[in-house]
């Protein structure tokens, strides 16, 4: 996916938007495998990190494209931990129209 | 964030100060760039979480044409955890981490073949790992990749396919 790279003053690379509206943030995954780094997240909802890039506090929500069936123990962590950062997850085109309403 | 990337370790050989050594080498003789702020994020327990590299193909002062970020998280980070062996075909007996998150590789494919190139030169026991698929990249197989011309769809391609003839 050709996502928007968001630049820092110094010209360095803060991170890769893949769709932003007008109130929302929402990034893409293939599957939940595919979802590796739970930290990322934190620049697009904690103020406080070094490379936050989200200042109009927009609703970040993450499209699983794979269903989520038969889900790992380890993946439900993850699910969880990734929605209490605040994070709408959503599994499906019609979870996803839910979530922009 | 796109299509990710990971580099898999034994997770008794990671250290976050070790990725940063072996980094700074691979961008060496990979001819890139590195940028390193040493900007750390910390845990809620005050701990640190992780930080970030820019590995560019250019130096910084001109407009680059190829860059991506390069994570480096702490050995305590659920962000290492890797439980995934079966769905690649790799040992179950294997301890590994994944380590060295790319967060997108669209667009970045040659600069980060040059990279893993000589950051597996250097941990030929480690993986490239490109999340959207089930497989990954080895030594070896980047040795064959790099015997043959070029190709930017290089980390969509199952590596077990490579002809050489």
């Amino acid at each position: 996916m050709d996502g928007q790279q968001v630049k820092k003053a110094d010209n360095s690379l803060a991170g890769d938007l893949d769709v932003v509206t007008k109130d929302e943030i929402i990034e893409v995954k293939k599957s939940i495998k595919a979802i590796t780094d739970i930290e990322q997240f934190d620049k697009y909802v904690n103020p406080n990190n070094g490379s936050y890039f989200n200042p109009h506090q927009k609703k970040v929500i993450l499209y699983i494209e794979k269903p989520l069936t038969n889900v790992h123990p380890n993946d439900l962590k993850k699910l969880q931990k990734i929605k209490s950062k605040g994070v709408t997850i959503v599994n499906s085109l019609d979870e996803l129209k839910e979530a922009l309403k | 964030m796109g299509t990710s990337a990971v580099i898999l370790t034994k997770k008794g050989n990671y250290s976050p100060e070790k990725l940063l050594a072996d980094t700074i080498v691979s961008v060496f003789h990979a001819d890139a760039t590195l940028y390193f702020h040493n900007n750390k994020n910390y845990s809620d327990n005050g701990e640190f979480s992780y930080t970030t590299l820019n590995i560019n193909n250019n130096s910084f002062a001109e407009k680059s044409e190829q860059s991506f970020i390069f994570s480096v998280h702490a050995i305590n980070s659920p962000s290492i955890d890797f439980y995934y062996h079966e769905d690649l075909e790799l040992d179950s007996n294997l301890s590994l981490c994944q380590i060295g998150h790319i967060e997108d590789i669209y667009g970045v494919q040659k600069l980060i073949f040059t990279f893993i190139y000589e950051y597996l030169r250097l941990n030929p026991d480690d993986y490239f790992w490109v999340t959207d698929f089930d497989w990954v990249y080895g030594w070896e197989d980047m040795k064959k990749l790099k015997s043959l011309p070029y190709d930017p769809d290089w980390c969509y391609q199952d590596p077990r396919l490579i002809d050489l003839s």
